[in-house]
Formats: C-alpha cells, sequence, structure tokens
C-alpha cells in the first residue's frame, strides 16, 4: 500500500482565522460552563446538609406517629379496640402492643420494630 | 493541560472549567475543520458547523459515555451538522445572495491567494468524493499525524480497515488531484 503522507495543509485554517474561531467558539460556550460550576457548588452544599436533614426527618416522623397514636388513645369518641377491629385494620403486633398499652411508640420500639421487618 | 488526555479535559469540562473545554477545542479543531470543510466545500459554512458543533458538544457533555470517545462523539456532531448545512445549501441553491457570494470568493476571504483557493477548492471537492469514515481516516492520519493504531481504538475498527480505508481514500485523491499536488 501506498504509505505517501498526502499534504493537505491548503484546507487548514490559518492562524488567526483559527483563533477568531477559537473566540467565538468560547464566547458561546462559556456561560454553560460556568452555569455547570454553579450547578456543582449547590449540589455539594445539598450533598453537605443531606445526612443531617435525612435524620432530622426520622425524628419528625418517629415523633408524629407517636403523637398520633397517643391523641387516637385518649379520644374520648373513638370505641374500645378489638382483636377483630385490630385484624381489620391489618395492624402489626407492635401497635397492636402500642394501643393496648395506651402508649406511642418509643425510640427504642421504631428501632426494634424496623429491625423485625414491620 | 497539553498533556492531560481527553477524558480527563471532558471531566473537567463537565465540572464547569473552561479552561479544560477550551483545551479541547483547541485540540480538535484541525480536523473538525476538515471534516466539516470536505462536507460543506466552503469554509464559511465550515467554520460556522465547527463553532456550532463544539457549543452543542459543551451543552450535551453529560451524555458522552465514556469521556475518552470525546473526539469521534464531536466528529459525529460536526458530521451531522455539516450535512444539514449542505442539504440547506442545495435548497437555497438558486438563491441570488448564495450565488454572488460563491461567486465572488474575494468577499469570503479577500486574504487569501487565488492558488491557494484554487488548490484548496479541488483539494474540498476531492474530499467530498470519500466516505465519511475514510475522510476522517484520511484526516486524523494525515493532517493530525496520528498512528495506526490510534485511530482504530478511536473509531473501534481494526488496525487492517484503517490501513485499508486510508489506502482508498488516497488512492481516490490522487485520482482526483494527481499526485504533484499531494505528496507531503
Amino acid at each position: 500500500m501506498h504509505e505517501e503522507r498526502l499534504d493537505l495543509s491548503s484546507i487548514e485554517l490559518e492562524p488567526e482565522r483559527r483563533e477568531l474561531l477559537v473566540a467565538a467558539i468560547m464566547a458561546r460556550a462559556a456561560s454553560g460552563l460556568r452555569a455547570r460550576r454553579s450547578a456543582r457548588g449547590v449540589l455539594v452544599l445539598v450533598g453537605m446538609w443531606r445526612r443531617p436533614v435525612i435524620a432530622a426527618s426520622a425524628l419528625i416522623t418517629a415523633a408524629s406517629v407517636a403523637a398520633l397514636l397517643l391523641g387516637s388513645g385518649t379520644a374520648e369518641a373513638v370505641p374500645v379496640a378489638t382483636a377483630d377491629l385490630y385484624d381489620a385494620l391489618q395492624l402489626e403486633q407492635p401497635v397492636r402492643e402500642w394501643l393496648s398499652e395506651g402508649r406511642g411508640p418509643t425510640m427504642v420500639d421504631l428501632v426494634s420494630a424496623v429491625e423485625d421487618g414491620f | 493541560m497539553a498533556d492531560d488526555t481527553d477524558a480527563e479535559l471532558v471531566v473537567r469540562a463537565r465540572e464547569g472549567d473552561v479552561g479544560a473545554f477550551e483545551a479541547l477545542v483547541r485540540r480538535h479543531l484541525r480536523v473538525s475543520y476538515g471534516a466539516a470543510l470536505a462536507v460543506t466545500g466552503d469554509a464559511q459554512d465550515a467554520e460556522d458547523v465547527v463553532q456550532e458543533a463544539f457549543f452543542r458538544a459543551s451543552r450535551r457533555l453529560d451524555d458522552l459515555d465514556p469521556p475518552a470517545k470525546f473526539l469521534p462523539w464531536l466528529l459525529a456532531i460536526v458530521r451531522n451538522h455539516a450535512h444539514d448545512v449542505r442539504r440547506r445549501r442545495r435548497v437555497r441553491a438558486t438563491d441570488e445572495l448564495h450565488d454572488d457570494m460563491r461567486a465572488d470568493g474575494a468577499a469570503v476571504d479577500p486574504g487569501r491567494s487565488a492558488e491557494r483557493d484554487e488548490l484548496r477548492r479541488r483539494l474540498v471537492d476531492a474530499m467530498a468524493t470519500l466516505s465519511d469514515v475514510q475522510r476522517e481516516v484520511l484526516l486524523l492520519h494525515d493532517v493530525e499525524g496520528w498512528k495506526h493504531r490510534e485511530i482504530a481504538a478511536l473509531i473501534g475498527v481494526a488496525e487492517g480497515t484503517v490501513r485499508a480505508h486510508l489506502f482508498h481514500a488516497r488512492r481516490a485523491m490522487r485520482a482526483s488531484l494527481g499526485t504533484e499536488l499531494l505528496e507531503g
């Protein structure tokens, strides 16, 4: 096979045209690239706050469940819970115990329930 | 920055490093321009195509996988846009303004010698007869100085296939232009 390199230099851009073209490309692309840097900064910030936010959400959830269960236990209008009602509501065993004892779950109860696959 | 791989530059450009993207532009401008010029046949159209292709690439960097494949990915953008431009130009081929621009080469590029313009026109016409892959292999090897194995790895074919593409591309170019115009 013929290995002689072809001279294609005449189709190349002249240096000044080349620099103008680079400048034109970068003028259009730069704002989008800078926006990427800003977006990345926001993501890093969110990443730093993610774990504390998740922990706070878990605490709020636990507190809300407890408040709801305690509230329902003390309400006068709520009929006395029976085993049939628990069955009809398909309540899990830990929840039945909390209701029958008239209390909300403690953090230990919640952790135990989660570990037991509740 | 000159020693960084394409993959490293792409990763940094994705993070918003403007300098890294400019390094990619400078590194691949010549072959992109050659590919665009060979399809459009017009210097100004080729510059517009290259500018648009790099701009689109800057917006779509997250679509590129793996980052090391920046050049074939970029050349695909260049090729597609260049074919679009050529199609549109054919549609407006009877446009009076367009005819004036083509007839008056000096209006497009006043500083260039007539001899160089003529050689370029003949080269571009000859390259237009090549397939996309032949043209890109020719540009990468004879303009950019890449080795056969580097081109093979880049476009995902065997080294022998690259040699065959190069052989057929050169033969077609010589048939169109004659050897005296082409030996480097």
